[in-house]
């Protein structure tokens, strides 16, 4: 008897499994058909969106060129919690993130990460920053936006009389997507390419694209929901790049209001707690610190911007490794323990491979050492200087050079 | 007829169950698993100077605060290496086993048909999946309560629930891991009709979860990654948030039915096949 068909089963289930996989995302790739949208209606859509409440899962991910360092932690862990590594490690590799949104004054964003997660909750004026693995809550108060909007006003009205051009202000979400085109028109062309289909919503596709052959940034791609107006994903394509150099996303999206226990946070017991440093204290702070390493004149010490739209360079001056809390090696080399904050009680073997990490990182051109990314380049040159922007190395180094 | 059926394939099930865990070996694997939060929870007490944040295991700093933290540094150790070794041995003796001792002629004669026995011992190794995830748990949280202060139990993220609520994770998380084990099981299953030498399916099915593991930590082969049934194992810490995040249950659910699918068919083919021998 031939039993041979009894293997049939074994050869139809992963068939059916391929199948409904690929079958699955080419549905979700579908473009859907919207009425058409100018890029002003589109823009002043995003602006109406601002008071909505929705929550959902976002994905991002990055690919700007440095080394991932998510894979150099050990499973379960996420690296180190001093700032610049965390920051770093943000900017490798992939992350997933819950957010919730009520308004403009709650929100909540949860990075998951596996057996950890990181916090950030916005309740009013009260802002909490909650890292599991470290068990350290830091809460901040936020100035009151009722005072800081009449101040605001009462300094515009004020300002107003003086200037009569200031008194046609855009107001209207439609006037400051009018005045947004206009003052964006020259670097940049603003264009609707289209729709696309966003965690199961149906989106327009508004796309930014420099008209500026020195910056690293080919285009940026957004999408805005075709009901509400709120951007559900963001890509910046490098240029001369095929994939993304960064992208954030919805990957399931609700527009119902979220429960208001979610905004509720109260610190756990036993958890390092600490107060953040308001604005105020913080400007205090780093002139005390100015003044301690005898800063030169008051001029240089302000952060000097070179070129305008979107190859803009930030330059700041000599000594700012010092200001920001760091020991000042003035004419030597701009060494790693400058650039990264380094803090008692701070693990030795997660310093010297977050170091190790920095210094992969870091290349050596003329001048100093420079931190090539997909879209941005950041140079640190031999006397201290920073220099910044979405630009190639070597135009930050002649621009060092000015 | 039918009713017949459902009361025999009950009276199987309930039998291969008794045999299962009337095994020496059985309960010696689910008292080595007991062992594992025992060991982690005596280890910090005795080491009274605490260990350093961020060193070890997941959770394993809390424990000094919360008892009720063992069971969970306990699951992360247990999940990649222990828990896969104990259920290859279940699984990867279901068919073998009784071909090698000369048992599985005499079922088949027995009118429960081929699938049926397939289905039957199946259900066994998923029965032992969960017991062993339990075992793991509830000796955690009853070590940790005797060793150390118990009380709300902080989440990951931030927030606290009671004790009541902490073990309704506890179950959802357990039942989570059983069910991260159900594709392996199937792996198992199918590799155990192959033989008729168990230890051959047993190594080979812990052989398999451990290779699932090391391709799942290269980044060349992330495009990879999602297809892997391990993928979702340490996926566990999503029960483990507030609000709980239930894409990674729902994923792993879809991943190892897809499995049990693949596998099932596969030992069917095998199975319906094969000419028995012993």
């Amino acid at each position: 008897m031939n039993k041979n068909w009894r293997w049939l089963p074994a050869g139809i289930v992963p068939v059916v499994i391929v199948t409904a996989a690929v079958s699955g995302s080419a549905v979700a790739e579908a473009q859907p058909q919207l009425p058409e949208k100018t890029a002003q209606e589109l823009l002043e859509f995003v602006a109406t969106s601002a008071d909505d409440a929705y929550s959902g899962t976002v994905e991002q991910s990055s690919n700007l060129g440095l080394p991932d360092i998510s894979m150099a932690t050990p499973p379960g862990r996420t690296s180190s919690s001093d700032p610049t590594s965390t920051a770093l490690e943000l900017l490798t590799g992939e992350h997933t993130a819950q957010v919730y949104v009520d308004g403009t004054e709650k929100a909540r964003v949860q990075v998951l990460d596996q057996l950890a997660q990181r916090d950030v909750v916005v309740n009013g004026n009260d802002a909490w920053y909650y890292d599991s693995e470290s068990n350290e809550a830091v809460h901040a108060a936020l100035p009151d936006k009722q005072t800081v909007k009449a101040d605001l006003e009462a300094k515009l009205q004020e300002k107003a009389a003086e200037y009569p051009e200031l008194q046609d202000l855009p107001r209207t979400p439609a006037e400051v997507a009018e005045v947004f085109l206009a003052r964006i028109d020259p670097s940049t062309e603003v264009t609707v390419e289209g729709t696309s289909r966003v965690a199961g919503r149906s989106a327009y596709e508004l796309v930014l694209t420099p008209e500026d052959s020195a910056t690293l940034v080919g285009s940026v791609s957004v999408s805005v929901d075709s009901e509400t107006g709120v951007p559900l994903n963001v890509t910046v394509l490098a240029k001369g790049q095929e994939e993304a150099a960064f992208s954030a996303g919805f990957s399931s999206v609700d527009f119902s209001t979220p429960d208001a226990d979610i905004f509720a946070f109260t610190p756990p017991a036993g958890a390092t707690v600490t107060e953040a440093p308001t604005a105020d204290e913080v400007k205090a702070e780093l002139e005390a610190r100015q003044e301690l390493h005898q800063a030169p004149a008051e001029a240089q010490q302000q952060p000097t911007v070179i070129g305008e739209g979107w190859s803009t360079i930030v330059k700041l001056p000599a000594g700012t490794a010092g200001t920001l809390g760091m020991n000042p090696s003035a004419g030597q080399a701009a060494g790693m323990g400058e650039i990264m904050e380094i803090k008692p009680g701070m693990d030795p073997e997660e310093v010297a491979g977050a170091q190790a990490m920095l210094e992969q990182a870091l290349t050596e051109v003329d001048g100093g050492q420079a931190l090539q990314t997909s879209l941005v380049s950041v140079l640190i040159t031999d006397d201290g200087r920073i220099l910044a922007g979405a630009v190639g190395v070597d135009q930050l180094v002649a621009a060092s050079r000015q | 007829m039918l009713q017949a059926d459902r009361s025999l394939g009950l009276t199987l099930v309930v039998s291969e169950i008794t045999v299962l865990f009337r095994r020496l070996r059985t309960w010696a694997m689910i008292g080595a698993l007991a062992l594992i939060p025992i060991l982690i929870a005596v280890v910090v007490r005795v080491s009274s100077d605490g260990a350093a944040s961020g060193r070890g295991p997941a959770f394993l700093d809390s424990i000094t605060q919360n008892g009720l933290f063992v069971s969970l540094t306990a699951l992360t150790v247990a999940i990649p290496l222990f828990l896969p070794l104990t259920i290859g041995v279940v699984a990867g003796d279901t068919i073998a086993g009784e071909a090698n001792l000369g048992t599985l002629r005499y079922l088949l004669v027995a009118p429960a048909g081929r699938v049926r026995l397939l289905l039957v011992k199946y259900a066994g190794a998923a029965l032992f999946c969960f017991v062993a995830t339990l075992t793991v748990v509830v000796t955690g949280a009853v070590i940790g309560a005797l060793l150390f202060p118990v009380g709300p139990v902080t989440l990951l993220s931030g927030d606290t629930v009671g004790i009541p609520g902490y073990f309704g994770r506890l179950l959802l998380l357990a039942l989570y891991v059983t069910v991260s084990l159900m594709g392996l099981s199937a792996i198992g299953l199918f590799i155990s009709t192959l033989t008729t030498i168990p230890v051959g399916a047993m190594a080979a099915t812990a052989a398999l979860a451990a290779v699932s593991q090391i391709l799942g930590a290269l980044p060349q082969l992330e495009w990879l990654h999602p297809w892997l049934f391990t993928h979702y194992w340490l996926g566990f810490g999503d029960l483990l948030r507030q609000p709980i995040v239930w894409n990674s249950f729902a994923d792993n659910v879809l991943l190892q039915l897809g499995y049990i699918a693949v596998f099932g068919a596969l030992a069917y083919g095998r199975f319906s096949t094969k000419d028995i021998l012993s």
